[in-house]
């Protein structure tokens, strides 16, 4: 029987890789309910909402990866790789954009309070998600449009403080490694196997990080 | 004078009836937490409906406002709250 994957290491570092990321986010998401259930802290809820989507996000990025490194039969089983991909691509930037949208409202919710924003994140989610379906490349200009509209809101809520704090920028490299991670996807076509896996270190390290600060102050 | 978050209302107003043997009638609550009238009422509806605080009545059936589990819990966490906030932007 031939071999499922087409490369078995290309998919367990991807499968270790989704697994650490998954569990840093669901630990955030989970270490933070108690002071959100006693606050109901509106930032706070946002923060939180950030992580649950970036784990999904994750998890469909690699449902998506693990379709790509599959054959067309497994077997007998005929796998759609042609439908199913681009529904995967919908989900994870569906995910995803609500994880950016979450983030960058976590942070200037108090001077840019709207009681729309689920819907108006939702819709513009939606449309992103199905650009993003139809034609991938959207998928990432949208995300590197994000994160450009992050770090402008960043810098022009911060000019008065004229410092760049290290929580922003560890939320700017998180951005910018998930986008990184979903040009990784593409299995050889981009970096090289020892780049790729460096890269992902370094992913997992900056949630790491995050996860370290949220812990010090939910014990 | 700096105008107070909402989070340092709350934990002014719990620490406030803690202070007090954790019993207080609502009006001298509302005399000791420096807010208005309209405004008190917002958070002590606030404080009722997230279980921080609850009313009780005394055998002439006078009201006092006294802390829940939950509300002793927040003002036992409160530094960390407002530390996580800080760290984090929120």
């Amino acid at each position: 029987m031939p071999p499922m994957f087409h490369n078995p290491i290309w998919f367990a570092t991807e499968l270790i890789y989704t697994l650490i990321v998954l569990f840093l986010c669901f630990l955030i998401y989970f270490k933070t309910k108690e002071i959100y259930d006693l606050t109901k802290h509106k930032g706070i809820s946002y923060f939180r909402n950030t992580f649950l989507f970036f784990g999904l996000a994750y998890v469909f990025r690699f449902i998506f990866s693990l379709i790509r490194m599959t054959d067309r039969w497994i077997g007998t089983i005929y796998i759609p790789r042609g439908a199913m991909m681009p529904i995967m691509i919908l989900f994870t930037a569906y995910f995803s954009t609500m994880a950016l949208l979450f983030l960058i409202y976590s942070t200037i919710w108090k001077r840019f309070s709207s009681r729309d924003f689920f819907i108006a994140a939702n819709i513009l989610a939606v449309l992103i998600a199905v650009a993003a379906a139809l034609s991938p490349p959207i998928f990432l200009i949208t995300q590197a449009v994000l994160l450009v509209v992050a770090i402008v809101l960043s810098l022009v809520l911060r000019s008065k403080k004229a410092k760049f704090s290290r929580t922003a920028l560890l939320y700017f490299l998180m951005f910018a490694f998930w986008i990184i991670s979903l040009i990784l996807v593409v299995p050889g076509r981009v970096l090289g196997f020892e780049i790729r896996i460096a890269l992902e270190v370094i992913s997992i390290a900056l949630f790491g990080i995050i996860y370290y600060k949220v812990s010090k102050w939910t014990k | 004078m700096r105008k107070r978050d909402r989070i340092e209302v709350i934990h002014d107003i719990l620490k406030i009836i803690s202070d007090n043997h954790n019993s207080v009638k609502p009006t001298p609550l509302l005399r000791y937490s420096n807010l208005s009238s309209q405004s008190f009422t917002e958070y002590y509806k606030e404080l009722l409906s997230k279980g921080l605080v609850k009313e009780i009545k005394d055998k002439k059936g006078k009201k006092f406002i006294t802390l829940t589990d939950r509300g002793f819990k927040f003002l036992e966490k409160y530094k960390l709250i407002l530390g996580f906030i800080d760290e984090f932007e929120l």
